[in-house]
């Protein structure tokens, strides 16, 4: 056997070995170490829908019925049935706000759930109207109060587009405030005020029968409710790296009661995984205090993360953020804020870090076993 | 053929077999398909903090059902579908006025199986 190609393939060996070692070892620290996701976060918005459930006909106005027949029907959709104002209005009914067009408030909306300090982004009423005939172009047209019906912001109205059949009108929208700059204390059920007010052209007594099958209204609002990285609150972050791991989340103006927080890993293709619940928290004084160790799944996915607070009594989060959040009234959501996750804050420390300390132990012992016979040679 | 020679020629041959577990891993060596649960409690001024990890060990994506309750009564349940290989985490706040009897049940189902895997009891006290 000759010797000589043992020397050859342990060189050729060697350099392969050596360049294995070395991407090993800058991969690894670049997989662990960089950090490759640009923060991009913060509050999320939500918008959540509710139907009335208080009613009652605005006098001296109009006929002075407002919706005269079952105007409790409007609190929900389809069944019971429709709420009826038969040959509305009286004298000019042409111009909303005058005194000659029927006005019908509907209030009780239940938005008291609301985190006080939340910043309201956008008022959504939708309005299921169904008019006898389009003759004298009939209009319905919506106005909303903040003070129990003192002050009230200006109209926003539609002219009826479809005769006899029941038609969905959409008022405002999520980026529409009405003019009006809200806090969540005006969306009470003792402030709120949404206004139907019935109309037409003809310059006469109007003959027009409109009914309201629905009347919800939507908020779209960001929660007060921010990640830190300490337990004192006092650092907020929306970047969690390297030993920053450990996320604080905080909220604020939350009323009593108890509450659930969910924590969804990096959004991927159909949403985040639900990767924690800390559930059952109490808020006695306004405050919803939640943590979560982003070292307790080391296989999670790094990115941008979420974190979701509900009523405890809610119905339990879906194991997708997609379809979490795709049902915000379903799983009754109050809060969602976004922080970004690096992949430094949850290594897998069995696996990635004890294969770079193996690749650099490996490296150590071969570039000293070659020092050693460089040093042989020359001698 | 020298004693040198067989141990070169034996350890490329070892070198040999580990790169290609390295790049194939045609076998997993001592592995068990379980669900691991790992519990700690912690005792706070007004309340204990149960915390649970679920670790799905099935070698497939797995759906849990969660329940707590307290007196022969379930107060919380959920459903949750762990990833293959991933961990779900479930913080509990348990308060004074939840519990009965002075005590809290845990039990943990895995779909479709009618007995639980996991079935915990804390007793807690409040001062």
């Amino acid at each position: 056997m000759n010797w000589r190609w043992h020397k050859r393939v342990s060189a050729h060996l060697m350099r392969v070995v050596t360049v294995m070692l070395v991407a090993a070892l800058a991969g690894g620290f670049l997989l662990v170490f960089y950090q490759d996701y640009v923060s991009a976060a913060g509050a999320v918005s939500i918008t959540r829908q509710s139907s009335p459930s208080a009613n009652a006909a605005v006098t001296p106005d109009g006929d002075d019925n407002g919706f005269e027949t079952n105007p409790t029907y409007a609190y929900a959709d389809g069944t019971p049935g429709l709420a009826v104002d038969t040959d509305s209005g009286d004298a000019v009914n042409s111009v909303a706000t005058d005194i000659g067009t029927d006005k019908h408030n509907y209030s009780g909306y239940g938005m008291d759930i609301i985190p006080d300090g939340s910043t309201i982004l956008g008022i959504t009423v939708r309005a299921d109207i169904a008019v006898d005939s389009l003759t004298n172009a009939p209009f319905t047209a919506i106005r909303l109060s903040w003070d129990g019906g003192t002050t009230w912001t200006a109209v926003i109205s539609i002219t009826l587009t479809v005769a006899v059949t029941e038609t969905t009108y959409t008022y405002g929208g999520p980026a529409n405030d009405w003019g009006h700059a809200w806090s969540a204390s005006e969306l009470t059920d003792a402030n709120f005020r949404v206004q139907v007010i019935n109309g037409d052209t003809k310059n006469q007594n109007s003959i027009r029968d409109f009914s309201l099958d629905w009347i919800p209204v939507s908020i779209t609002f960001t929660a007060p409710w921010e990640s830190y990285s300490d337990s004192g609150h006092s650092t907020q972050t929306d970047d969690f790296f390297d030993s920053t791991n450990h996320v604080y989340m905080e909220g604020t103006g939350f009323p009593n009661g108890n509450y659930d927080v969910g924590y969804y890993d990096g959004t991927v293709a159909g949403g985040g995984t639900w990767v924690a619940t800390d559930e059952n928290i109490t808020v006695s004084t306004g405050t919803l205090n939640s943590e979560y160790l982003l070292t307790n799944d080391q296989t999670a996915t790094p990115g941008t993360w979420h974190a979701l607070a509900q009523p405890a009594s809610a119905t339990p989060l879906d194991s997708s953020y997609a379809t979490a959040v795709a049902d915000p009234d379903g799983y009754e959501l109050l809060a969602n804020d976004s922080f970004t996750v690096q992949p430094s804050a949850i290594p897998e420390f069995p696996t990635v870090m004890a294969g770079i300390m193996v690749a650099g132990l490996c490296f150590g012992i071969y570039y000293w076993m070659r020092k050693r016979r460089l040093a042989y040679v020359k001698a | 053929m020298s004693k040198l020679r067989i141990i070169f020629a034996a350890s490329l041959l070892i070198l040999g077999v580990l790169l290609a577990f390295t790049l194939f891993r045609p076998m997993v060596l001592g592995q068990k398909f379980e669900t691991l649960i790992r519990e700690s409690i912690i005792q706070e001024e007004d309340e204990w903090i149960i915390q649970i990890n679920i670790i799905n060990k099935e070698g497939e994506d797995t759906d849990y059902t969660i329940e707590w309750s307290t007196g022969g009564e379930i107060y919380n349940s959920k459903n949750v579908s762990i990833k293959n290989g991933r961990t779900f985490t479930n913080i509990h706040h348990v308060h004074p006025e939840t519990v009965r009897e002075g005590e809290i049940n845990l039990t943990i189902y895995k779909e479709g199986e009618p007995t639980p895997f996991e079935q915990s009891t804390y007793y807690v006290r409040f001062d």
